[in-house]
């Protein structure tokens, strides 16, 4: 493009050559003009510490989601910590794998970072193909997960997850659970459950979003879910949903009443989404060091905690290493339910 | 009444200083976004949660919300002043505010435009006040059954808004409804029509595809002649309404207020189903419906108001059960619950401030949104008057940056290109672009609600005519289909006659 | 409608062609148990169908052969403009990541002000100039949004 333009420019200045001397002095100004501007956009910073310029946080989901919303918190910490501006940059679609991919390419330069999750880097990659991998980043830690548990209406006839399981066998096909699409988190979870059950047969009715869903179990037009506690948090509050168990390691501490599917039986069952911080693989160490000590600091901080548990999720901290561990094993599981389950999207 | 001492002391929290300060900023950002095509209030909304964090939630909240009704002012001003929809919520202005402009009455369609705002957001406040619970429990009756009848319902409305022919705006809702299966099937979970383009996996996004349709192809269409010619505006008749032109919008906007208002409790439905019913309805009642479409007022002052009632609306499940109906709904929860308030029923009882402070703050807001937007028409006016060759190229660069600040990608700038480049060969080929948006927009949710509902009844039609609801609006769209196809049988009748006499 | 009315009618057919077998090769299951190919299926059928009234009319338009109808609507129209304005466009959404919003529009505006309606180079520039300046503190510094900044580095 700047090129047909300088064409278009010269041709005009042969074709005027009369106004030689003033068309000349206009050619000039204007590359001043856009070389004045080109240096604009250079930054000031020379190759003192990092980081000098603000950093990009790429979200792989929608501005008005949750997951944006916690990542929101933590930039405001981290950058208060690295006395630059985190700018949260959304990329989402195609299940988190837009901004996954975008991330991936980036340099690592240590200005790009990610919120490494269970979806893009998790479920996704297990039922389409995408183009990274998760070998290509490089982890920083975990700051939080959000946990799911099995909802029925307030006023069903099933007070505990046995009476459910009972009535499900003795009726299959009657029961439908509600989740936010196919592949997702809570999608996972009812098939771990229902394989885990030996077999239930509960119908699949996929809605867009979470307000969806939770509409629809309120008016009792699905029976159950196995989702996020985010989701349902203010309608369990204001008891008209019910959880009837956890899909977690230990019981919630908000709900100490509430047994974990393990307790009931259902050892398989334990599904979390998790949420870390990961830039680009080859980031140096100088700077991965400074980023992982600013993040450790952050994701421990009370006050993000206290935040971050007030719109749903749960603060678990683990480190790089940690973090890196626990992914491949995550890793394996996403592989193994959607082989079994045979949910794959292309 | 209790109801009017609580009133009192939600407008006591709102008229303190910082709250009232943070109403301001809200509708004004909300305004200018509004008013920007493309950049929607979701993404400010997100952005500025942030500086709310140091505030009380009363404050944050005005200040979110202020910015969400703020850009439904907005929206409409470019929809008449450049036929590019603020919003999608706008796109119905387009279709007469636009032709009301370019007679030279942008001035009455601009001031009509914020009056019936103004009303339709003042009267869902009220009706929410009263009715906010039991509406909640009606909401929660709507299943998928009963969306996919209400759908069938919108889509019959596809033949009220269009001015020509009836078998074109049929292919082009064909069109839209194909264009709405591209990306991911919800059910199925599979990719359709996607060619392996990643960013088309969520589907095509209404923002570029609106401003491609209605604004590029607009600009195009208007400097494919030479500018010299181009009469924009030839004079400024009236910068506000007329009595004439309130006694033709009164109906309209009182029914547009109560149409918004109900539409918009609907989890999904909103804003935009809203503006797409009003116009219709106002177009069926008329008694002149040929003048739609050519710059009837009515078509400008129903929608406008319906989808600020919508706005209303949209509060009811949010307050009420603690569940948000959209996206922006969402943020504001999300934002409630940052600062551990948590909305539902407890709501009003554990948090009375943020409750009626809420509702207090949405009469200040829009009774500031009125006193900002009435002196802006001036302006705007003014702005039309900007010869066309300095206006396009600013046009043009408000929607790119618009279009790509949705994903801060530059495909969807290629999407909006392309559709704008569609847009423009439709329009040569007399095709009209209303009934491809409405059809794309409600195809995916009847879709959706009826494998949905199949799945609910392992595959019973019969659970759509079982439920009273469902089977209600399945009767109204049978009879409006019939009722129109009555109308088109005897138009083309006239015209099998002409053309026999004639050979 | 005009004669000109047969080539969308023609377009039409073949879309609704193509939609059709695309979708026939998604599931296309049955009524009570609807495959992700059904609807657009339908929909193939339905274009197809729906162009032939569009297609007979414009035959038979065509047959009557009356002069004052085939208004033309080809015609006095400014392809060059056209033709820049889009390439132009175009030509901004592939390079705006790369060079920058800051240069990029700038250049775009310029080329706009200029090819569309013969103006001086100088009052171009200079309009070019104060337009990024004041959509740059709209966009950026007011709303906060995202705007692309370029290889060369970022602006803060």
């Amino acid at each position: 493009m700047v090129k047909k333009h300088k064409q278009y420019l010269s041709f005009q200045w042969c074709n005027k050559r009369k106004e030689g001397l003033y068309m000349s002095k206009k050619f000039i100004i204007l590359i001043l003009i856009i070389g004045g501007l080109m240096c604009l956009d250079k930054a000031i910073g020379k190759e003192s510490s990092f980081p000098t310029k603000p950093i990009e946080l790429v979200c792989p989901y929608g501005a008005g989601g949750s997951t944006s919303m916690g990542t929101r918190i933590i930039a405001g910490t981290l950058s208060e910590l690295l006395g630059v501006p985190v700018i949260v940059n959304n990329k989402p679609g195609a299940g988190g794998s837009i901004g996954a991919a975008y991330v991936a390419k980036s340099k690592s330069d240590g200005y790009t970072l990610f919120v490494f999750n269970s979806g893009s880097n998790g479920v996704t990659p297990a039922i389409r193909s995408v183009e990274y991998k998760n070998a290509d980043f490089e982890l920083f830690g975990q700051y939080a997960i959000q946990t799911l548990a099995m909802v029925v209406k307030n006023d069903a006839p099933w007070k505990s997850l046995e009476e459910l399981v009972i009535y499900a066998k003795k009726n299959p096909g009657t029961l439908k659970y509600a989740t936010s699409g196919i592949g997702t988190s809570a999608h996972f979870g009812m098939e771990l459950f229902k394989s885990a059950a030996e077999g239930l047969k509960i119908d699949h009715v996929p809605f867009k979003s979470g307000p969806e869903y939770i509409a629809a179990l309120l008016g009792g037009h699905v029976h159950m879910g196995i989702l996020f506690l985010v989701d349902i948090k203010g309608p369990v509050e204001a008891g008209k949903l019910r959880i009837l168990a956890t899909a977690t390691e230990k019981r919630l501490e908000d709900y100490p009443d509430i047994p974990t599917f393990s307790e009931l039986g259902y050892p398989e069952v334990k599904l979390t989404a998790w949420y870390g911080i990961a830039a680009p693989n080859g980031v140096p160490k100088e700077i991965s060091d400074k980023l992982k000590d600013a993040l450790y600091k952050t994701f421990r901080h009370p006050e993000v905690k206290k935040m971050l548990i007030h719109i749903g999720y749960v603060p678990v901290f683990r480190d790089a290493e940690q973090f890196k561990k626990f992914v491949s094993e995550e890793e394996k599981k996403f592989q193994k339910i959607a082989k079994e389950a045979n949910i794959r999207v292309d | 009444m209790d109801i009017f001492s609580h009133l009192i002391y939600g407008f006591q929290v709102v008229l303190e200083p910082i709250n009232f300060l943070y109403c301001f900023v809200g509708v004004f950002i909300g305004t200018l976004i509004g008013v920007l095509p493309g950049i929607g209030p979701v993404g400010a909304m997100s952005i500025l949660l942030p500086s709310t964090f140091g505030v009380s939630p009363v404050t944050g909240v005005i200040m979110l919300a202020g910015i969400y009704y703020g850009a439904m002012y907005g929206g409409s001003t470019t929809s008449i002043l450049v036929n590019i929809p603020g919003e999608a919520a706008s796109v119905v202005t387009c279709l007469d505010g636009y032709q009301m402009a370019r007679q030279g009455r942008a001035g009455p369609a601009l001031g009509i435009s914020a009056m019936g705002s103004f009303i339709g957001g003042t009267f869902s406040i009220i009706a929410l006040m009263f009715l906010v619970y039991p509406l909640a429990e009606i909401a929660l009756k709507f299943g998928p059954p009963e969306y996919f009848s209400l759908m069938c319902l919108g889509m019959t409305i596809v033949a009220y808004l269009v001015k020509g022919s009836l078998i074109k705006a049929v292919i082009m809702a064909i069109i839209g409804l194909t264009l709405g299966c591209i990306g991911t099937d919800l059910i199925s979970g599979k990719l359709r029509f996607v060619f392996g383009v990643s960013q088309l996996s969520d589907g095509i996004n209404i923002v570029p595809l609106a401003m491609g349709l209605f604004g590029i192809s607009e600009v195009l269409t208007n400097i494919e002649k030479p500018l010299k010619r181009m009469i924009y505006e030839t004079k400024i008749r009236h910068i506000l309404p007329n009595l004439e032109d309130w006694k033709k919008s009164l109906g309209p906007i009182a029914r547009g207020s109560i149409i918004g208002f109900f539409l918009g409790i609907l989890p999904g439905g909103g804003s935009i189903l809203s503006s797409f019913v009003s116009y219709s309805t106002e177009k069926r009642i008329s008694k002149h419906p040929e003048e739609f479409g050519r710059g009837a007022i009515e078509g400008v002052a129903g929608p406008e108001t319906a989808n600020n009632a919508a706005t209303g609306g949209a509060f009811v499940p949010l307050l009420a059960l603690g569940i948000p109906p959209n996206v922006i709904m969402a943020l504001l929860l999300g934002a409630l619950l940052i600062h551990g308030v948590a909305p539902g029923p407890m709501l009003i009882i554990k948090h009375p401030d943020v409750f009626w402070g809420t509702i207090a703050s949405m009469y200040v807001g829009n009774a500031m949104l009125l006193l900002l937007n009435l002196p802006l028409i001036g302006i705007w006016v003014k702005l039309l008057k900007v010869p066309y060759r300095i206006l396009f190229p600013l046009i043009l660069l408000f929607t790119l940056i618009g279009a790509y600040s949705i994903n801060n990608s530059t495909f969807d700038i290629f999407l909006m290109i392309f559709f704008g480049i569609v847009g423009y060969l439709l329009r040569k080929f007399e095709y009209e672009e209303a009934p491809l948006l409405l059809a794309f927009i409600l195809g995916p949710m009847l879709e959706q609600a009826f494998r949905q509902s199949l799945i609910m009844s392992n595959g019973k039609l019969s659970i759509f005519f079982v439920r009273p609801i469902s089977l209600g609006a399945l009767i109204l769209s049978i009879a409006l289909f019939i009722s129109t196809g009555i109308t088109v049988f005897r138009k083309a009748r006239k015209e099998v006659i002409k053309y026999g006499q004639k050979t | 409608m005009k004669k000109n009315d047969l080539i969308p009618a023609i377009i039409w057919i073949i879309l609704g062609i193509a939609v059709a077998i695309g979708s026939y090769r998604l599931k296309l299951g049955n009524l009570a148990n609807p495959g992700p190919g059904l609807m657009p299926f339908l929909l193939g059928i339905a274009l197809l169908v729906c162009s032939f009234p569009v297609l007979i009319h414009s035959f038979l338009k065509m047959m009557r052969k009356t002069e004052q109808e085939e208004k033309i609507i080809w015609s006095e129209i400014d392809f060059k403009k056209l033709v820049i304005v889009l390439t132009s466009l175009i030509g901004y959404a592939v390079i705006l990541e790369k060079i920058g919003f800051v240069t990029t529009t700038f250049l775009l505006l310029s080329i706009l002000f200029k090819t569309v309606d013969s103006q001086k180079w100088f009052s171009v520039l200079i309009a070019s100039i104060l337009t990024v300046i004041i959509t740059y503190f709209l966009f950026v510094v007011i709303l906060k949004v995202e705007l692309p900044s370029g290889f060369l580095g970022r602006i803060v």
